[in-house]
């Protein structure tokens, strides 16, 4: 089995006009989704982001500080997955059942093994 | 007499330590920070310069673990695909590597964002140029984490 993380993004919230009613449904939904995975050993963790943030970098000799201020595509949340290659991550990421709710994306990427630091 | 007062007392000290080491934990919230790069900046190094990158960051997440505010830290292959939906239709796109794209991530444990913002400047990959690490809380939602 291979390491993968899945980065969830959406522009805005998708479900942010959904009712209460609607937004518990997804929840649920979803949820549900995470529980299967971790049973079945696929997942290693799964967390939703707020939407505020820190952007730190380094120029000129002195640290850059400054807030997360992304209108447009943020990535609202995250899947550690276990999968056997990147075509098997891919369909575990395609029975995400947020994707019947509103527009999502999810970019699956390896975890590259490095001696001396994972 | 005075054993029971001894224990007492030994059990009072374990008490409050207990006490301490879960308000501590409380105190603490989690963190995702996610490293952009453009492209690949490590394979641009010469062999050695890279050797000394990984041992840099090894020592930064090393200490990170010791001092108990590092939960995960793993570095990404630069391939990776994009999964879209429209109308029950999927879309795949593979990623450009070449652009700005997350090369690694680390998953923090600090009392605020001021403290996640310094932890994130104490990074050595900072002594290089190009990177950029973009600090997200971790949201609690019921049903989900």
């Amino acid at each position: 089995m291979k390491e993968f993380m899945l980065f969830i993004k959406s522009e805005g919230n998708p479900i942010v006009n959904f009712s209460p009613e609607q937004q518990q449904e997804h929840i649920q939904k979803v949820g549900g989704f995470i529980k299967k995975m971790m049973e079945s050993g696929h997942m290693k963790s799964a967390q939703p982001l707020e939407t505020e943030g820190s952007i730190v970098s380094f120029k000129n000799g002195k640290h850059i500080d400054e807030p997360f201020n992304e209108t447009k595509e943020i990535i609202s949340g995250y899947y550690h997955l276990m999968a056997k290659d990147l075509s098997e991550a891919i369909e575990i990421a395609k029975a995400d059942p947020r994707f019947e709710d509103g527009d999502w994306r999810i970019e699956v990427r390896p975890v590259m093994n490095v001696d001396g630091i994972n | 007499m005075k054993n029971l007062m001894l224990c007492t007392l030994g059990l009072l000290f374990t008490l409050n330590c207990l006490s301490q080491t879960n308000s501590e934990k409380k105190a603490q919230n989690e963190f995702m920070y996610f490293v952009y790069s453009d492209g690949n900046r490590v394979t641009d190094l010469s062999s050695k310069q890279q050797q000394l990158h990984i041992q840099k960051i090894g020592a930064y997440i090393q200490n990170l673990a010791k001092t108990g505010k590092l939960k995960d830290a793993e570095p990404l292959e630069m391939e990776g695909v994009l999964i879209g939906s429209k109308k029950g239709v999927f879309t795949e796109v593979t990623l450009n590597k070449d652009k700005r794209v997350i090369s690694g991530y680390y998953h923090i444990l600090a009392n605020d964002m001021a403290e996640a913002t310094a932890i994130a400047k104490a990074d050595p990959r900072f002594e290089e140029d190009g990177w950029e690490i973009v600090i997200r809380p971790i949201k609690k939602v019921n049903g989900i984490n």
